[in-house]
């Protein structure tokens, strides 16, 4: 019989054997994997998955040594190679989980009673540990692509479209929140600079409703196009809007407001010294 | 809910008061005209309130907030044939008039309308 510090040994020696019991357990318990990844496929990852963790638990047991850095690079590959085959994190934890049904039933035959249990809690610990890093893995993946989204929408959501020669448009589009606003503050603001624009319309019919802060940064931003020199027009201002700036006593008299759109271009071309004329002469 | 008149002539609207308004019709009152607004994009607004005796301050505030509220809207409100004695019950409930463009007659109305939009657009 052996001791509690053997336990590595124990693994390491009795590997085949614990690689056999895990990829029954796997069958057994989480069939429905199956149908998204081959047994070739699993058994392939068991094995190297179980390789690297052996050398590890050899030398130590405790999993934030150094000996267990290539262990957590194995599952953080494993995971990402599960999420991919659209396995749910829950599915991939268990699977790790399912190494304690493997390797407990080895140490029950192989370790002296007294000193099982204390055994037992030391893989659990393990175990644990790992796969809770791969739900982590999970999450982190996840995370990584929301916030791409986010930037990518962020890049995509704000065109600025020059009209016609000192004149730009901007069409509020989706969600009005304060991070949007900022970006398309700055980004306004470079744009006339570059085309020296004399007018910008600014047209939110495409906005529901805003909420104080966002009433603020608008106007904000409009008195930041004046201080360009340029003319600022918001057209679109929908009932509800109207009715949030008015009532937070927020001062917009020196931006000028339009309904549509049309009368918006027919004002800034106005300001540009143009006019639209019909080609037939009435 | 209270269904109010409110006739389109032109590029303007016109909205005749009743006396009979209660506070929950009043706040209904904006949002119709609010709306109306947004359907038709008219460039001016008439409210005719000769029919009323007395403005209360809700009532007032709420005709203040309107005309502010149209304008960024892009719609220019008057108010059509203020009688003296409300006029007076107004300037003694303190509120700022500055803002407002009052005439007698509807004709007189849509006369300044003309004239201002002309001079904006």
């Amino acid at each position: 019989m052996n001791k509690v510090n053997d336990i590595g040994k124990l693994i390491a020696e009795t590997q085949i054997e614990i690689l056999d019991l895990w990829i029954k357990q796997i069958v057994l318990g989480l069939k429905p994997l199956f149908e998204e990844i081959a047994v070739k496929e699993m058994q392939r990852h068991t094995s190297e998955l179980l390789n690297v963790f052996v050398k590890a638990v050899e030398i130590t047991t405790d999993v934030q040594s150094k000996e267990f850095v290539p262990v957590l690079d194995r599952i953080t590959k494993f995971s990402c190679s599960m999420t991919q085959a659209n396995i749910s994190p829950v599915d991939t934890s268990l699977l790790i989980f399912s190494l304690k049904d493997a390797i407990v039933p080895i140490l029950q035959k192989q370790i002296d009673d007294s000193e099982l249990s204390l055994a037992i809690i030391i893989v659990n610990n393990i175990i644990n540990r790992l796969s809770l890093h791969s739900f982590n893995v999970y999450l982190t993946s996840r995370e990584s692509i929301s916030n791409e989204q986010v930037n990518a929408l962020l890049e995509t959501s704000v065109p600025i479209v020059k009209l016609l020669q000192g004149i730009l448009f901007v069409p509020f589009i989706g969600i009005l929140d304060s991070s949007r606003i900022q970006h398309i503050k700055e980004k306004t603001l470079s744009q006339i600079e570059i085309s020296q624009a004399k007018a910008v319309i600014f047209d939110i019919s495409g906005i529901e409703t805003i909420d104080l802060f966002v009433a603020r940064q608008l106007t904000n931003t409009a008195n930041a196009v004046r201080l360009m020199g340029c003319e600022c027009i918001i057209t679109g201002i929908r009932a509800e809007i109207s009715q949030t700036i008015i009532r937070h006593g927020i001062d917009l008299s020196n931006v000028v407001t339009k309904m549509t759109l049309e009368e918006g271009i027919r004002y800034a071309l106005a300001k540009t010294g143009k006019f639209i004329r019909s080609e037939i002469e009435r | 809910m209270v269904d109010f008149t409110i006739l389109k002539l032109y590029d303007n609207l016109i909205l005749p008061l009743e006396s009979d308004l209660d506070d929950n019709s009043i706040c209904n009152l904006q949002m119709a005209i609010l709306r109306m607004i947004e359907q038709t994009s008219a460039k001016g607004l008439l409210i005719d309130v000769s029919k009323l005796n007395f403005i209360d301050s809700f009532l007032g505030r709420i005709l203040m907030e309107t005309s502010e509220m149209t304008l960024l809207m892009g719609t220019i409100t008057v108010l059509v044939g203020l009688k003296k004695e409300v006029v007076l019950s107004l300037i003694h409930l303190g509120l700022s008039l500055n803002n407002i463009n009052a005439v007698m007659t509807l004709e007189q109305g849509i006369e300044l309308l003309d004239t201002m939009n002309g001079r904006l657009s």
